[in-house]
């Protein structure tokens, strides 16, 4: 597991903004500001506490760059310490596993649909008459079952899988999909992500759930399957809009066998017109929709030949 | 009976990229919030606005649920932007890297308006003025 190194300050609110800029030059991926000193029951959504002092955090990996990294940031520091008073920043080294594991704590079993029974690999449950059980470990991948975008994906697929068929999952990250794929009837299911880590609980699942002869779990995207000229009776496609947009343009309608199935999930509200009509040009025609809050899932029917 | 908040963290990220590492992982999870579910969230929300930094404010209930709001780009992004630089000064108090005009003081105020402390426009304007100046960037009428 890899180490980070924290570097936190507290500030005032009127120079947050200015110091949340130099962190965030040297920090991985942004900047977190959380507001100091709330006192516990005290202030709720309506009388809000007030943003006085503000704790800021950046994260730099602890590697052969990190003495260069931290010389730079306090040099830059410095320079602001000028213009302004500030305190000295505090540092802490981080493993991943600190945070990876704190959620999981929250992550209970659930139902959804009508058969489907989610549950964390680490909490045992009794499942019910015709119960279809998937036992998860997400770990850092995509897919805990909690989101609207998954379980719309999952009601649908209890909906539209017919015995044997061959499934793409394409983003199949912890690989809940694939697993629910499956075990509702699908005879085979190749699952992919272009994320490494994805891949691997995709197959970790997979193993668990003792259907690992039936789901291929590899590394790629669109192209790897329009180059091999496969084509599938079910795809299932569950990422975000811009991504479903740019996979449509590039030869996504394709891959569905004609007359075959293709379900897309991942679609904020907003951006909904435009998803319908990236999907219609690739040939793929919209025959249900599905809501949940925000959320959209498309499914559509590839035209036959 | 209104749920009472148990902590307030904003987090200025990268439009549509959000994953468990830092600095979203340690920042969130040390309050019990579901990682992924929170990245599904924030990326299905801003893929839209890819390149962008868009900061979301994460408010956290005592009884472990949370919301979260999206809010403007920082000041110093949209700062940098409108003047056409990918960095700031790295020694503000003697080096100027570049110049805003008013005008584009003015439209970036009215951008973060409503994200700020700030009474009037003008309240606004000396705001983001002193971001740029802590950033070496001048500002010209």
């Amino acid at each position: 597991m890899s180490q980070w190194i924290e570097v936190s300050l507290r500030v005032d609110g009127e120079s947050a903004e200015a110091i949340a800029e130099v962190l965030g030059r040297y920090g991985h991926q942004g900047v977190s500001l959380e507001q100091a000193d709330i006192a516990p029951d005290t202030w709720d959504e309506v009388d809000l506490p007030p943003a006085q002092n503000l704790i800021l955090r950046a994260y730099f990996p602890d590697d052969d760059h990190a003495v260069t990294t931290k010389s730079q940031l306090e040099a830059a520091l410095g320079h602001m310490r000028r213009l302004y008073p500030m305190p000295e920043p505090v540092y802490r080294l981080l493993r991943e596993d600190d945070w990876a594991q704190a959620w999981k704590a929250h992550y209970q079993p659930l139902r959804i649909g009508k058969r489907l029974l989610i549950r964390p690999r680490w909490i045992d449950v009794v499942p019910a008459a015709g119960d279809i059980v998937i036992a998860l470990d997400p770990g850092m991948a995509f897919g805990t079952g909690t989101h609207p975008t998954t379980q719309l994906c999952l009601q649908a697929l209890e909906r539209v899988i017919q015995p044997g068929q061959v499934a793409l999952d394409l983003g199949c990250g912890s690989g809940i999909l694939s697993i629910a794929a499956v075990k509702l009837g699908a005879r085979q299911l190749l699952a992919l992500d272009i994320d490494a880590i994805a891949v691997a609980a995709t197959r970790d699942n997979a193993i668990y759930n003792n259907v690992a002869k039936r789901i291929t779990a590899q590394q790629g995207s669109l192209d790897s399957v329009r180059s091999a000229a496969r084509r599938f009776d079910l795809l299932i496609v569950n990422i975000l809009a811009r991504v479903i947009i740019q996979l449509a343009a590039q030869g996504l309608g394709e891959i569905v066998r004609p007359g075959g199935t293709a379900l897309f999930s991942g679609i904020i509200n907003e951006q909904a017109d435009e998803v319908a009509a990236a999907l219609e040009r690739a040939g793929l025609s919209i025959v249900a929709q599905q809501r949940q809050g925000d959320w959209l899932l498309f499914e559509t029917r590839r035209q036959a030949e | 009976m209104a749920k009472k908040i148990k902590a307030v963290v904003k987090l200025q990220i990268p439009a549509g990229k959000a994953n468990p590492a830092p600095p979203i992982g340690p920042a969130l999870a040390q309050h019990g919030i579901n990682l992924m579910q929170f990245c599904k969230e924030y990326n299905g929300r801003t893929s839209s606005r890819m390149g962008d930094i868009v900061p979301a404010e994460i408010t956290i209930f005592s009884d472990g649920s949370f919301k979260f709001a999206l809010k403007s780009p920082p000041t110093s992004f949209l700062i940098k932007r409108a003047a056409g630089i990918a960095k700031a000064a790295s020694n503000p108090a003697t080096e100027t890297v570049a110049t805003l005009m008013r005008d584009q003081v003015r439209e970036i105020a009215q951008v973060k308006m409503n994200d700020m402390n700030a009474i009037d426009i003008e309240g606004a304007m000396r705001q983001v003025e002193g971001t740029a100046r802590q950033m070496g960037i001048k500002v010209a009428d």
